[in-house]
C-alpha cells in the first residue's frame, strides 16, 4: 500500500481573508455607540439578540439534530432569573446577568434527563410542554408576577445614563459571543462527534461516541447561553411579564431565522437575522396580515429552497466564510473533497479514515 | 372527568404536526358559519363538516406536505408550524378575536341520573360515546380495510410500501384526510363545549399531545386512557384553583414522562 500525501484543512482561502475583515467588523462594531444615534443602535441591539437566538437554535437544530420547540424556557428563565435576583433579592445588577446563565443551566440540567426520553417531534413538544410549565409556574407565583401585570426591572437605572450603550455591548457580547462558541464548539473533536451523531445516531454510537453526553452537553450550553440573551433582552425591553418571556413566538422567531437563513451553517442565522429583521420592521405595520404573509413566505421558501438562503447560495458556490468542515488535500495543492455539495457526512467518514 | 372528551379524539393522530390544534379551532369556525347560514344544530351537521375538512385535509397533504417528506423531521415541522401561523391569523381576521360557541340546544345542559345515584350530564355522555365511537371506526379502518393495510406497511416501511405498489402520496392524503374528519368531530363538541377563538389551537394542540403520550404513543386505545387521566389532572386541578387547571395536566405529563416513559399502554417493546 503506497502512501499519498496528503493533509487536512480546515480554512478556506475566503475564511482567512475574512478573519482579517470580521476583526475590523467586531472593531466597528464596539465602538459604534461613539457615532451613532440611540434609536439606531437600540434596533441594533434587538437584531444582535435576534442573532444570538437563532445561531443558538441552529447549534441545537442544524448541527446536533435536536429539535426543541421550547427554547423560549430559557429566555423567560434568564429574563426572570435577573429581574428577581437584581429587583427581588437585592444584588448587584451585573452579578445578576451573570448568574442568569447559571440559573437557566441548572435548570436545563434538571429537566433534561425528563425531556431526553423521547425522540424527534415528540421530544420537540415536550420541550415545550415543559416552558408552558414554567410559564404558568411563574404566572401562579404572586412575588414574581404580582397582580399579574408587566413588572419594569428596577434596578436597571444603576446601570447609570449611558445604559443604551452599555446593553448595546451586552447585546454585542451574546451575539457575537453564540457566533464564536458555535464555531469553536464545532472545531473541536465535540463538533466532529456532533455531525456524526446528527447525520447517523446508531453509526456514531458503534463508533465510541458517547451520544448521550454529547448531546446533553450542547444542550446545557445553549440553554445557559440562552438564559444570558434572555438577560440582554430584559435589559432592552426594561419590563417583563411571563407570557411574552415564556412565548413560543420566541421560539418562532429563532425558527424562521434559522430556517430562512440556512439552517447548519453559521452564516445562515446571521443572514437570517438580517432578513426576518428588515421584514419585521418594515412590515409588521400590517398586522395580522404580516402575520400570513410571513407564514406563506416561509412555506413557500422550505418548499422551493429548504435549504435556506445562505444554504443555497452555498451549495451553488461552495463559498464558505466560517468553515466548520474539515476537507482532505491529496497530494499538491488539489483538493479532492472540495465540491460544492454541502455533505458533512462524507466529510465526517473522511476524517475518520 | 368527560373535559377529557375532548382531548382524546385529538389524540388519534400520530403525526407530529403543529397545525393540529388549530384544525380543531377551524372545524369549530366553519360549523359556526355553516350553522349561521342552515340554522341546524351543530350535532346534525357534523358529518357535513366531517367530509368538508376531509377534503380540505387531502388536499393539504397532497398540496403541501407530501412535499416536505423524506427530508428529515424538521421541514415538516416548520411548514406546519408555518400553516398554524396562517390559519390563526386568517381566522383572526375574519372572525376577530371575539370568542364565538355554538349552541346544541337543550342536550347541552340536561343530564341522566344513573343507577348509583350519579347525575351525568347528556352531552358529557354523548361526547364519550362519540369518542369511543370514533376510536373503534378508527380501528376497524387501521385493521380491517385494504386502506388500512396500506397505513401499517407505509409505517413499518414507506421505502418497501411503494415498491410494493401502494401510491403512498394518496395514501398520505388519505390518512390526512381521517385525522381531519376526526379532528372535524373534535371540534364540534369543542365548540358546544366552551367558547373558542383563533388563537386557542396551540393549547389544543398541547392537550392532545399530552393525551398521546400519556396513553402511550402508538396505541389507539391509550388515547382514551391518556385524555381520562389528562382531563382527571386537569379537573382536579381547576378544583383547587382556576389557575392551576393548565399546570396540574402537564405536571402529570411529565411525572408519567418520568415514571413511564413509553406512556401508561404502550405496546410491548421486543
Amino acid at each position: 500500500m503506497t502512501t499519498v500525501e496528503h493533509r487536512v484543512e480546515l480554512g478556506t482561502r475566503t475564511s482567512r481573508a475574512l478573519g482579517v475583515v470580521s476583526a475590523l467588523l467586531i472593531g466597528v462594531l464596539v465602538l459604534l455607540p461613539f457615532v451613532v444615534e440611540r434609536s439606531f443602535l437600540v434596533s441594533l441591539t434587538e437584531l444582535m439578540i435576534l442573532i444570538a437566538l437563532g445561531q443558538l437554535w441552529n447549534l441545537l437544530a442544524g448541527y446536533s439534530g435536536i429539535f426543541s420547540f421550547g427554547q423560549q424556557a430559557y429566555v423567560g428563565i434568564g429574563a426572570y432569573a435577573t429581574f428577581a435576583l437584581a429587583d427581588l433579592v437585592g444584588l448587584n445588577i451585573w452579578l445578576a446577568i451573570a448568574l442568569s446563565g447559571v440559573v437557566a443551566l441548572v435548570i436545563a440540567y434538571s429537566t433534561a434527563f425528563l425531556i431526553f426520553r423521547l425522540e424527534g417531534g415528540y421530544f420537540a413538544v415536550a420541550t415545550w410542554v415543559v416552558a408552558e410549565t414554567f410559564r404558568l409556574l411563574v404566572k401562579n407565583n404572586d412575588r414574581l408576577n404580582p397582580g399579574g401585570t408587566p413588572q419594569p426591572l428596577r434596578t436597571l437605572a444603576s446601570l447609570g445614563p449611558d445604559r443604551f450603550q452599555i446593553i448595546y455591548w451586552l447585546a454585542v457580547a451574546v451575539g457575537l459571543g453564540s457566533v464564536i462558541l458555535t464555531l469553536v464548539f464545532l472545531r473541536s473533536r465535540w463538533g466532529l462527534a456532533l455531525s456524526a451523531i446528527r447525520d447517523d445516531e446508531e453509526t456514531a454510537a458503534a463508533s465510541g461516541i458517547d451520544v448521550h453526553r454529547v448531546k446533553m452537553r450542547v444542550y446545557l450550553l445553549v440553554a445557559a447561553m440562552t438564559g444570558l440573551t434572555g438577560s440582554v433582552y430584559l435589559l432592552n425591553n426594561v419590563s417583563i411579564d411571563p407570557d411574552s418571556y415564556f412565548s413560543i413566538g420566541l421560539t418562532a422567531q429563532m425558527v424562521v431565522v434559522v430556517v430562512v437563513g440556512g439552517l447548519g451553517t453559521v452564516e445562515g442565522p446571521i443572514v437570517g437575522a438580517l432578513i426576518y429583521f428588515l421584514l419585521d420592521e418594515n412590515l409588521s405595520v400590517l398586522g395580522t396580515w404580516w402575520f400570513i404573509t410571513l407564514g406563506v413566505l416561509l412555506i413557500v421558501l422550505l418548499l422551493v429552497a429548504p435549504r435556506g438562503v445562505w444554504g443555497t447560495i452555498q451549495a451553488r458556490t461552495g463559498l464558505r466564510l466560517f468553515p466548520t468542515q474539515r476537507r482532505l488535500i491529496v497530494g499538491e495543492n488539489r483538493s479532492v473533497h472540495d465540491g460544492p455539495t454541502d455533505d458533512i457526512r462524507s466529510e465526517a467518514e473522511w476524517t475518520r479514515e | 372527568m368527560f373535559a377529557a372528551g375532548l382531548a382524546l379524539v385529538f389524540g388519534v393522530m400520530k403525526i407530529i404536526n403543529l397545525v393540529h390544534g388549530d384544525f380543531i379551532i377551524l372545524s369549530a369556525y366553519l360549523t359556526l358559519v355553516l350553522v349561521e347560514m342552515t340554522s341546524i344544530s351543530p350535532l346534525l351537521l357534523t358529518p357535513l363538516v366531517m367530509v368538508l375538512m376531509g377534503f380540505f385535509g387531502y388536499l393539504i397533504q397532497r398540496g403541501i406536505l407530501n412535499f416536505t417528506l423524506g427530508s428529515g423531521i424538521l421541514i415538516p415541522l416548520v411548514v406546519t408550524f408555518a400553516m398554524s401561523l396562517v390559519i390563526q391569523n386568517v381566522l383572526l381576521e375574519v372572525f376577530t378575536a371575539d370568542t364565538q360557541g355554538l349552541d346544541a340546544g337543550a342536550i347541552e345542559l340536561s343530564s341522566v341520573t344513573l343507577p348509583l345515584g350519579v347525575t351525568v350530564g347528556w352531552f358529557p355522555l354523548l361526547t364519550f360515546a362519540f369518542a369511543v365511537v370514533v376510536l373503534g371506526a378508527l380501528q376497524i379502518v387501521i385493521g380491517k380495510t385494504g386502506l388500512g393495510r396500506s397505513f401499517r406497511a407505509i409505517s413499518d416501511d414507506n421505502e418497501m410500501a411503494s415498491l410494493m405498489g401502494i401510491r403512498t402520496r394518496h395514501v398520505f392524503g388519505m390518512a390526512m384526510a381521517i385525522a381531519l374528519m376526526v379532528t372535524a368531530v373534535g371540534g364540534v363538541i369543542l365548540g358546544i363545549r366552551t367558547q373558542f377563538d383563533p388563537a386557542m389551537g396551540p393549547t389544543r394542540l398541547i392537550y392532545a399531545f399530552e393525551t398521546v403520550v400519556i396513553g402511550g404513543i402508538g396505541s389507539l386505545w391509550g388515547t382514551l386512557v391518556g385524555g381520562i387521566v389528562l382531563g382527571i389532572a386537569q379537573g382536579v386541578g381547576a378544583f383547587f384553583d382556576p389557575s392551576w387547571r393548565e399546570l396540574a395536566g402537564n405536571l402529570v405529563f411529565l411525572a408519567v414522562l418520568a415514571w413511564r416513559p413509553r406512556g401508561l399502554l404502550a405496546r410491548r417493546q421486543t
